[in-house]
């Protein structure tokens, strides 16, 4: 270990300002510090969109979040805490420069070390939770490179890597929806290949990680307002002048919507922080926090809130010309999706679990089939970058698993038609398989199929899905479209546009 | 308890972001070429380049969501800060225009290989660049520097030359113009407004309603409630009244372009704009149906878009100018032909400013006394009696126009001129004319000198390039 006394003693203070802040300091955590800044961006990327750090990410999102790494949109300022039971602080260790005096060092510290705190002591079921996912994907990540590592030996197959870190990507979004059934091998496969017995193994371990996931408790305002009323406390202790340049440099812990607005409500539940930590130690979920008042009175409250906010926030912000008209609405916009989604879900339905609010708003959904003469093509919303083509061509080898008895997880084929929103462009894309007269002996790999894609934007517009192709004979009459649902009539029309378009590509 | 501290390198944590399908993991060269390979298989036909949007549109949309979050978060300059900010407004013209009609082309086969997808989009984002930049000054620049519509040829710098029809600068020009308008809007309209209601506000009526509330002139803030918002389904029709009379024919500006090209030029622009705009919105109708009077003895009304465009391509200059008789022609067309109060109705005019023959019959409303009494105070006025007569009875039209509560109808003036006209009297005239209801827009094709050029060359380094 690299001795660093400035690290230390600012450390140590910060342990000491929480001790006389709430009364006691957590315990049992660990505080990993990144001595590469760019390991740390690469940690947040896939913390934030995978849940845990040792979750396996899909190609597809891999090449999107390296992307980001490349042209440095990565948030690097966030403070990254993973509230299990036995919470870890992730830090780059530049933190510490442009800080003399180690007094910003020392807030961020103090505010890590709330979190931690109450994912120490809280009576809820949320630490334990994300201990379980921790402890799952470790599984997993373990399973899965030493299963790879020999299989590619007994193969000499290199693009199994992949092939693996993308099944085991999209299953776990898939079970998150209780979409995964379509793969539903046998037991008895087991003992046939690694191969087999790892897909096997991979299926049950993300199926109990889902069950996790969907029973976790709503957490994130008690966690975030607890650690911003005492990183608040902390900075009152300061005279003004000290407390104003520390303040500016504090752009990820204060003024965060999930922080600011936690604290207003967590207020209500004690007089000094003393009590408060007493009282947030008995909320098991969010719901229970934000009960206290009715709809209305929360609206009026977190406008002032909101107006705070709106005076403070210039701070953290350089740019002057355009801090009126875009700084300001983005964070305020950010603070209206908390506010009113989130907050007004969780009040008006009275959610207090995660699987509610992914019910609520799925990011997959499944449409059905169309059933054509000699195939069926299935009809999913796939919001996610996690499952892109790449992926699709493996989730089609494995749909095809359900018709016939499990014989082989490599291509089967049903086609696949898929939706997904891009802000602006909804698109729906089909892939298929381009020749059914081989008799499908195919390569070594399930990437070299030879597949077609074709994609169209869904829209009203009249004549949006006319082509020369499309008019040449009626053969789309034969396809049976009554096993779709929930689609809405621009969908149906470019579910037809598509189908057509594969039938005389085939 | 400083052991609770860990430092960490690499070869302590690897980085997660581990891309197994990089050749570096694909220990054989054959084997990473073979997949490149049968990803990029011209075989596949369209496979590829859909497969090229669809990731695009997911890496962008990544980077905007990003983007937000690093603003919001991280400790940034200045530099960065506007930086990103217009990163921010380019992506999202992206998401909602550029791809979506590059996934068209696609369809179309018009865009054949991911080589042409990757141009065509770089084209737009350089464009977009130029008028989302911290500059906003630029769109104008190149707006104000047409001299030329017809056809040109340029010799690029290796040497080649080429020809580009008008066709090509118009449609460039037509959404440069209109993206002029969505420029300046803000990227999320947040005030005090906490969700925003579906449709566009109707500000008038917002701020009516507001200050009956707050029974204070001006309103100290605007709330929810007092939002009103225009019905979704309302319809646009634009009429183009374009002055064709002999003094449109006068070479004014420099390289001999005429008043009448300079309108001509304005007209087509707003023409393009509106139809990229029909194309745009996804409905099943056109949300602008768009007219073009042309100002003559018999004014009549073109409706069919490819013979209104042939008309603005091949006009001529002659006769006088029987302004109010074309605006009689466009208000008889628009209450005949659409009696659904669904339509709202825009006239535009393309004129040199003095209408000269009187209108003989009927005409609605109440004819403004303080208006005529403004022509006899002023007696060393050189309007003439005509054009003065012409005048009165365009304000009456006016008027009546703005008063009625059925639809609405909404008038803008563009006067072919200089800046330097600005203290005229035929401005001061057409000013007070429509006081009250519009404000006349000098339209000054001179002093915006290189703007075809310019656009010109930059669509050939892209193609060449």
């Amino acid at each position: 270990m690299i001795k660093d006394d400035k690290l230390i003693e600012v450390y140590n203070r910060a342990r000491e300002s929480v001790n006389s802040i709430v009364g006691t300091t957590p315990e049992d955590y660990k505080l990993l510090m990144f001595v590469d800044p760019s390991l740390y961006d690469s940690v947040i990327l896939q913390t934030q969109r995978a849940g845990t750090p040792k979750a396996v990410i899909s190609s597809n999102e891999l090449q999107v979040l390296q992307g980001l790494k490349e042209k440095k949109h990565v948030a690097s300022g966030i403070d990254l805490i993973y509230g299990s039971r036995k919470p870890k602080i992730f830090m780059p260790t530049n933190r510490m420069d442009n800080d003399p005096d180690g007094k910003i060092m020392e807030a961020k510290l103090v505010h890590a070390f709330a979190k931690v705190l109450i994912s120490e002591h809280t009576k809820s079921k949320f630490p334990d939770t994300l201990q379980q996912l921790f402890k799952y994907d470790a599984i997993i990540s373990d399973l899965f490179t030493n299963n790879v590592f020999e299989f590619v030996n007994e193969r000499s197959a290199p693009w199994i890597w992949q092939y693996f870190q993308d099944f085991t990507a999209s299953i776990r979004l898939l079970s998150l929806y209780n979409e995964d059934d379509f793969y539903v091998p046998p037991n008895t496969i087991r003992s046939a290949s690694i191969f087999y017995n790892y897909l096997l193994e991979i299926k049950d371990i993300t199926k109990k990680r889902s069950k996790a996931v969907n029973k976790a408790p709503l957490f994130d305002l008690i966690v975030n307002g607890f650690a911003d009323i005492v990183l608040n406390e902390h900075l009152r202790s300061f005279d003004d002048k000290v407390r104003e340049r520390i303040e500016a440099r504090l752009k990820a812990n204060l003024g965060q919507p999930l922080g600011t607005i936690g604290n207003r409500f967590l207020r209500e539940h004690g007089e000094n922080v003393g009590d408060i930590f007493e009282n947030a130690r008995e909320l098991r979920n969010d719901y229970e926090l934000i009960k206290i008042w009715n709809r209305g009175d929360t609206k009026k409250e977190l406008e002032i809130v909101r107006e705070n906010l709106n005076k403070q926030s210039i701070i953290w912000h350089r740019s002057r010309s355009s801090y009126w008209s875009d700084l300001w609405p983005l964070r305020a916009n950010k603070f209206d999706k908390i506010a009113n989604t989130y907050v007004g879900k969780i009040q008006r339905r009275k959610y207090q679990q995660f699987s509610e609010l992914l019910e609520d708003s799925a990011l997959v959904t499944t449409h059905g089939r169309v059933v054509l003469k000699d195939r069926e093509v299935a009809v999913l919303g796939i919001q996610e970058d996690t499952i892109g083509q790449e992926q699709l061509l493996i989730l089609r080898n494995h749909l095809q698993a359900r018709k016939d008895t499990f014989v082989t997880p490599l291509p089967g084929l049903p086609d696949v038609i898929v939706f997904k929103k891009f802000a602006g462009m909804h698109v729906a894309s089909y892939l298929g398989v381009a020749d059914k007269t081989t008799d499908r002996r195919y390569p070594s790999s399930p990437y070299d199929l030879p597949l077609i894609v074709r994609a169209v934007q869904v829209t009203k517009r009249k004549g949006a899905y006319k082509s020369d192709e499309r008019d040449e004979d009626g053969k789309i009459d034969t396809a049976n479209y009554e096993h779709l649902q929930k689609l809405t009539e621009p969908q149906h029309r470019a579910i037809r546009y598509l189908i057509r378009q594969g039938e005389i590509s085939q | 308890m400083p052991h609770r501290i860990f430092k960490l390198t690499q070869a302590h944590y690897p980085d997660p972001l581990v891309d197994y399908s990089s050749t570096e993991f694909i220990m054989e060269f054959q084997d990473a070429a073979q997949l490149l390979r049968q990803w990029r298989n011209p075989h596949l036909g369209r496979s590829s380049r859909e497969g090229t949007i669809l990731s695009i549109a997911a890496s962008t949309r990544a980077s905007y969501e990003a983007i937000q979050e690093r603003l919001l978060t991280t400790e940034i300059g200045e530099e960065e800060e506007d930086e990103l900010v217009d990163n921010l407004r380019v992506l999202k013209f992206m998401l909602d225009r550029t791809l979506p009609e590059a996934l068209e082309l696609v369809n179309l086969d018009q865009l054949l290989t991911v080589e042409d997808i990757q141009e065509f989009i770089n084209k737009h984002m350089q464009l977009m660049k130029e008028e989302y930049g911290r500059n906003l000054t630029t769109a104008y620049d190149i707006m104000n520097q047409l001299t030329e519509i017809t056809d040109i040829e340029i010799t690029d710098k290796f040497g080649r030359k080429r020809r580009i029809s008008r066709n090509d600068v118009l449609d460039e020009i037509g959404s440069i113009l209109g993206n002029i308008l969505l420029r300046q809007i803000s990227l999320w309209p947040v005030d005090d407004i906490i969700a925003r209601p579906r449709g566009r506000i109707h500000l008038k009526k917002t701020y009516i309603s507001a200050i009956k509330r707050e029974a204070v002139i001006p309103p100290e803030r605007v709330q929810q409630q007092d939002l009103r918002v225009i019905d979704k389904d309302r319809l646009g029709l634009i009429y183009f009244i374009v002055d064709m009379s002999q003094s449109m024919g006068k070479k004014v500006f420099k390289d001999g372009l005429t008043r009448l090209d300079g309108a001509l030029l304005t007209s087509l622009g707003l023409f393009y704009y509106f139809k990229l705009v029909n194309r745009r919105k996804r409905r099943e109708f056109d949300s602008f149906k768009m007219h073009v009077i042309p100002v003559v003895k018999n004014p009549y009304v073109i409706t069919d878009n490819d013979r209104f465009e042939d008309f603005l391509m091949d006009a001529e200059a002659k006769g006088k100018t029987r302004l109010v008789h074309a605006t009689m022609a466009a208000v008889k067309h628009a209450t005949d032909t659409y009696k659904d109060n669904n339509y709202d109705v825009q006239l535009v005019y393309l004129s040199d400013g003095r209408p000269n023959v009187p209108y003989d019959g009927m005409i609605p409303g109440i004819k403004s006394k303080e208006f005529a009494k403004y022509f006899k105070d002023n007696i060393d006025t050189k309007t003439p009696k005509s054009a003065q007569e012409c005048m009165i009875q365009l304000n009456q039209i006016f008027t009546a126009l703005k008063n009625t509560n059925s639809r609405k109808w909404t008038i803008s003036y563009f006067l072919m001129a200089s800046s330097k006209f600005i203290g005229s009297s035929l401005y001061l005239d057409t000013n007070r004319m429509l006081s009250g209801i519009t404000k006349p827009i000098l339209i000054d094709p001179t002093e915006v000198d290189n703007l075809g050029k310019k656009i010109l060359k930059e669509t050939i380094l892209n193609e060449s390039g």
